[in-house]
């Protein structure tokens, strides 16, 4: 940093203040000597009205309009002159010359100087008045006047300055500065490791207040020494001190991290130990399920069935939560198909809602991306949590879910709100309601059950995806939740938006669930229609007769559901049907409905779906039913829920063969059992990765190996070792047929990392133990048709 | 009712008397100048105004100076207009709309140089222009050095700037009063001296002496303002004063709005060439004063002044 001299910094603050004080005065002179020329410049114009008061006064007498503007020429050339202005008695104006904004001065006073005189003639021996003359100056003219007076002012003032600066400056120098520099190169050579080299005190020539600062400086010289010395003794203290408490600060930070890498390991081997025998237990109450019982032993294996699955929640509850708190959850990034995702999530959470009479409404009218990128079974974590939870504490009335999304560039804003009409949340409580282990009060846990950690893990989950949830609720009115995630634009968007246009179409809504209908009213109508909505059949029937009964408006269709309160939406729709067959006809069920598409169609209903829906589907059922199949582009891809259910058998009835290899007996039983429902299969089993090769080392050509289910911790040779082997095409070579072939890892692991170590050594797929009958069945089917 | 209907015709009423009665005792301002036949007919007509119940005074002003007054409302009607001299004034007063042509006389009038015509004898070629060019010497009187004098009114008139653009070898003599005009005329004639003169018509001279007008080259608005006009290209006024020029009356702007009635029987009196060189004739020949000459004026021509009156409104 630039240092400044006491000398400068003084002589700045004087000369800042001369300068001042300078241009004060300067200016109070200058004001006046403007003043004074200002009523000077008054006096000359004054003195004007007699020079050309006489004239003018003969000229307006005759109107000589020529003569006047001659005579205004005249005075114009008068240099303090720079405007005239003429006007009769009443102020008409006559003539003017000069400057239009110095004319104008007379309004805007303080920019000008002007005079007024009155013009007059004497006739018949008496002056008559004929109007008013006007003669304007302006400041131009004062400043002219004044400018060499102002110039010599501010130069004098310069001069003045600058002999005052050059003064200060040389005596300053000369009895501040160099005396201080002296004492200031004196202290530059101070060094704190070389105190005792400094020579003697500082030489004191004269008694001002230099000196005395130079002889205090020596002092203290003095007094540093001395605390050098004590504080070189108290440094080599502390640092012993501070070495002794690293070492033993770096001992607990081993200690820490050797704890938290057994929490680790120990985590990975519990996760893996209790899987395994759940695994078993499961797998084999699922296959003695499906033996002969009587109506005891199906219902005591029910209940034990139901007791395993909740531990089994419960275990994967604590892991999930143990990971996240740990920091340790890993979330995928692979695209999905958003419209295929909530018809999953909310026809399973359907079933529940209608079992309880409850209705689930969905609302997706403003998800505007088909496609997103993020983790998908975390998402669907936290939505099955919430609507569940609503659901399990709504007692009667409507579960509502409105979904929307919205692009922040590359980002995808995913918000969902769920509202209920349940028991609702204390004040005191809401606060508390994410924290792991918490219900809101014991008899919560009593009437519902559960364990607390789920509401704990989807806080921590939305938060882990860049997000968050709100709740608002209030006690025996419901509960809304808000969950907004991040979520990121797809690599590839293929599922392109399907436009519907139902321009002139007149829709009837008959649904006595108020938001049910006024969400699919809201989406219909933006789709061009003209929507009708009624809550009952009564209702219904009065729209439509009125309508039927105009000449313009013609109900086109009716989307009826189909249980109304008291009322049966079918037997309406069936009587509508024979009264007005031109009306198309979709019937709303319930997922407890078990009715037949061919019985519908029977009864003249075009389509039925079963509620809920989301606003896509209903878009392309309605286009169905309007336009016909051919007009749909992309349905194929995206099946619609009410056509026909998949295939679930073997393609091409072919016999296919399957390699089983797994260490644990139970386990093997288990696979062994769930793959029994497959036709057409052939299962091999092996007890480890050795035995496995050798299976395919020794399996005819023409009787090859499609698929490997593979156990990953086996001994002698481990699924991992295995899996290498097969790709590289054996130790020799002699499996080089097999490197492409589809390899799905069974694991009890569920801890981070291995799926992707899995993935890593050239496993085709991956699945967790226990094993889901349904999720292993759509895989290998999903393998062997490929 | 009958109260209200009385006091909303108060209402209306007290105005308009009060009108009528100050435009009555408002006197018409009439202009009297310097010469003759204008002091006389201006008091014929005052004396037919007040015969109508008009307030009339009679304002002495000079030319130059009545013309600020008919336009400022100080003065009210001036009833002989010349065109010779004062057309360019009237106009432009006229086209200000200060001042409003009150109708012309039938009398034609001509402002211009005049000789008896006992000169013609002595300078032949007369009144042709040029002839006056070649015998100017004939003109010359004491103090000219040689130059022919022209006898000029006392009104201001381009006869300087005339002599210059004809290059005629003359200087102008400018009486002070218009009488002198007839002083000087008297003299010349009673020792048949050649003389050149301003006159004008109508004017009692051509009654009692003969003579003639100089014809100058004709009269055209161009000659007074381009230069390359007319036989001198380098000077404007190469010409003479208009011929049958008319005569006008001029009143106030505002004098038909305020005197409606006055200002009907001033646009009906229209006087010949003869019956202003009779009224102009009893004061510069006979010898009476103005008033008398209008008395005996009005007393000759009962039939004419009546008729004005006889078509004019009634108070």
């Amino acid at each position: 940093m630039k240092r400044r001299s006491i000398a400068t910094q003084l002589m700045r603050k004087v000369f800042i203040l001369y300068c001042v004080v300078a241009l004060v005065v300067t200016s109070i002179h200058i004001y006046e000597e403007l003043k004074y020329t200002q009523r000077a410049i008054e006096n000359e114009l004054r003195s004007y009205e007699m020079i050309f008061g006489q004239v003018l006064g003969k000229s307006l007498w005759d109107l000589e309009l020529e003569q006047i503007e001659s005579v205004l020429d005249a005075m114009i050339e008068v240099p303090i002159i720079e405007g005239v202005r003429l006007v009769d008695l009443h102020g008409n104006p006559v003539s003017k010359i000069g400057n239009m904004q110095t004319l104008n001065a007379k309004e805007t006073f303080s920019n000008g100087i002007y005079y007024t005189f009155p013009i007059a003639y004497e006739y018949l021996g008496e002056r008559r008045e004929l109007g008013f003359a006007t003669l304007f100056s302006n400041n131009q003219v004062i400043f002219k006047r004044v400018e060499i007076g102002f110039l010599f002012l501010i130069v004098n003032a310069v001069l003045k300055g600058i002999a005052l600066w050059c003064i200060f400056l040389f005596f300053s120098h000369r009895i501040l500065t160099k005396p201080l520099e002296a004492l200031t190169d004196s202290v530059d050579d101070i060094e704190f490791d070389k105190l005792k080299a400094i020579p003697a005190p500082l030489s004191v020539e004269k008694h001002n207040e230099i000196d005395v600062l130079k002889a205090s400086f020596s002092s203290m010289i003095d007094k540093l020494i001395d605390a050098r010395d004590k504080l070189l003794h108290f440094n080599r203290e502390l640092e012993y001190k501070v070495q002794e408490r690293t070492q033993s600060l770096l001992q607990s930070k081993n200690d820490a991290e050797r704890a938290l890498k057994f929490k680790s390991d120990f985590l990975a081997c519990m996760s893996h130990e209790i899987r395994t025998p759940m695994n078993g237990v499961l797998g084999m109450m699922g296959l003695l399920e499906k033996s002969s019982l009587d109506e005891r032993q199906q219902h005591q294996l029910s209940v034990a069935m139901s007791s395993a699955k909740s531990l089994l929640a419960i275990i994967n509850d604590i892991l999930d939560l143990s990971k996240l708190e740990s920091g340790k959850m890993e979330l995928e990034a692979m695209d999905f198909d958003l419209h295929t995702f909530h018809q999953e999530v909310f026809a399973c959470l359907a079933l529940k809602a209608n079992k309880k009479s409850l209705e689930l409404v969905v609302n997706t009218i403003n998800v505007k991306h088909a496609n997103v990128k993020g983790d998908q079974v975390r998402l669907r974590q936290i939505l099955n949590n919430i609507i569940d939870n609503a659901v399990k504490f709504t007692e009667a009335g409507e579960v509502v879910v409105t979904v929307s999304t919205e692009s922040f560039g590359e980002e995808i804003r995913y918000c969902c709100q769920v509202r209920d009409t349940g028991i609702g949340i204390p004040k005191e409580s809401i606060d508390e309601l994410f924290q792991s282990y918490t219900q809101v009060d014991a008899s919560t846990t009593r009437k519902f059950g559960g364990t607390g950690l789920g509401l704990a893990i989807t806080y921590k989950l939305a938060n882990e995806m860049g997000g968050d949830i709100s709740v608002l609720s209030e006690e025996g009115v419901g509960s809304s939740f808000d969950i907004n995630v991040k979520m990121m634009s797809p690599q590839s968007d293929e599922n392109m938006a399907f436009e519907v246009d139902l321009s002139d179409r007149c829709i009837v809504i008959i649904d006595d669930n108020e938001s049910s209908r006024s969400i699919m009213a809201e989406h219909i109508s933006s789709l061009g229609a003209i929507v009708h909505e009624a809550f009952c059949i009564e209702e219904a029937d009065s729209i439509i007769k009125t309508l039927q009964n105009q000449v313009r408006s013609i109900c086109n269709m009716v989307l009826i559901k189909r249980h109304l309160g008291h009322d049966d939406g079918l037997e309406y729709g069936i009587q509508l049907h024979k009264q007005w067959p031109d009306i198309k006809l979709i019937l709303m069920t319930s997922m407890l409905d078990d009715g037949s598409e061919l019985f519908y169609k029977a009864a003249g209903f075009s389509a039925t779906f079963t509620k809920p829906i989301i606003a896509q589907e209903l878009s392309i059922v309605l286009h169905l039913v309007t336009y016909g199949c051919d007009e749909i582009k992309h349905l194929d891809e995206n099946p619609p829920p009410y056509s026909s259910s998949y295939n679930a058998n073997i393609p091409n009835n072919e016999k296919y063969k399957i390699l089983l290899v797994e260490d644990n007996l139970i386990n093997q039983q288990v696979v062994l059992g769930l793959l029994e429902s497959l036709q057409n299969t052939e299962v091999v089993t092996a007890e480890n990765g050795r035995e496995a090769l050798d299976c395919l080392e020794k399996s005819a050509p023409n009787d090859p190996f499609h698929l490997i289910l593979m156990d990953c911790m086996m001994p002698e040779m481990d699924g991992y070792e295995a899996t290498q082997l097969i790709r590289n095409g054996g130790v020799s070579g002699e499996l080089n047929h097999y490197t492409n072939i589809h390899i799905i890892a069974l694991t009890a692991n569920s801890l981070e990392g291995d799926r992707e170590r899995c993935l890593e050594v050239g496993m085709s797929d991956y699945m967790s133990k226990p094993l889901d009958a349904e999720i292993l069945e759509e895989k290998i089917l999903s393998a062997l048709k490929k | 009712m009958y109260y209200h209907r009385a006091f909303l015709l108060l209402f209306v009423l007290i105005p308009m008397i009060c009108n009528g009665a100050i435009n009555q005792h408002e006197p018409i301002k009439i202009i009297l100048n310097n010469w003759t036949s204008q002091i006389v007919l201006s008091q014929v007509t005052g004396e037919l105004l007040a015969s109508q119940g008009f307030k009339v005074e009679f304002v002495d002003s000079s030319v130059s100076d009545q013309w600020g007054g008919l336009a400022h409302g100080i003065l009210h009607l001036q009833m002989e207009v010349w065109e010779g001299t004062m057309s360019d004034k009237f106009n432009h007063m006229v086209n200000t709309g200060r001042v409003v042509d009150a109708g012309t006389h039938s009398a034609k009038t001509r402002e211009e140089w005049w000789y008896p015509s006992y000169v013609e004898k002595v300078c032949p070629g007369l009144p042709d222009w040029k002839a006056l060019g070649r015998c100017a010497a004939l003109f010359s009187r004491n103090g000219s050095q040689g130059k022919g004098v022209y006898i000029a009114g006392p009104w201001e008139k381009p006869d300087a700037a005339r002599i210059r653009a004809l290059n005629l070898n003359f200087t102008t003599l400018a009486v002070k009063k218009g009488d002198d005009l007839w002083v000087q005329l008297k003299a010349a004639v009673e020792s048949q001296m050649p003389i050149v003169l301003f006159n004008w018509t109508p004017n009692w001279v051509e009654s009692r002496y003969d003579g003639k007008f100089i014809e100058f080259p004709k009269y055209a608005p161009e000659c007074e303002t381009d230069p390359a006009w007319g036989v001198n290209s380098k000077f404007v006024y190469d010409c003479g004063n208009p011929k049958d020029g008319w005569l006008k009356k001029a009143v106030w702007a505002q004098f038909e709005k305020k005197w409606p009635c006055a200002f009907t029987i001033v646009k009906k009196i229209s006087l010949s060439n003869n019956q202003i060189a009779e009224a102009a004739a009893y004061v510069d020949v006979d010898g009476l004063s103005h008033t008398e000459a209008a008395k005996r004026w009005m007393l000759n021509n009962r039939s004419i002044w009546q008729s004005w009156l006889a078509a004019s409104c009634t108070k």
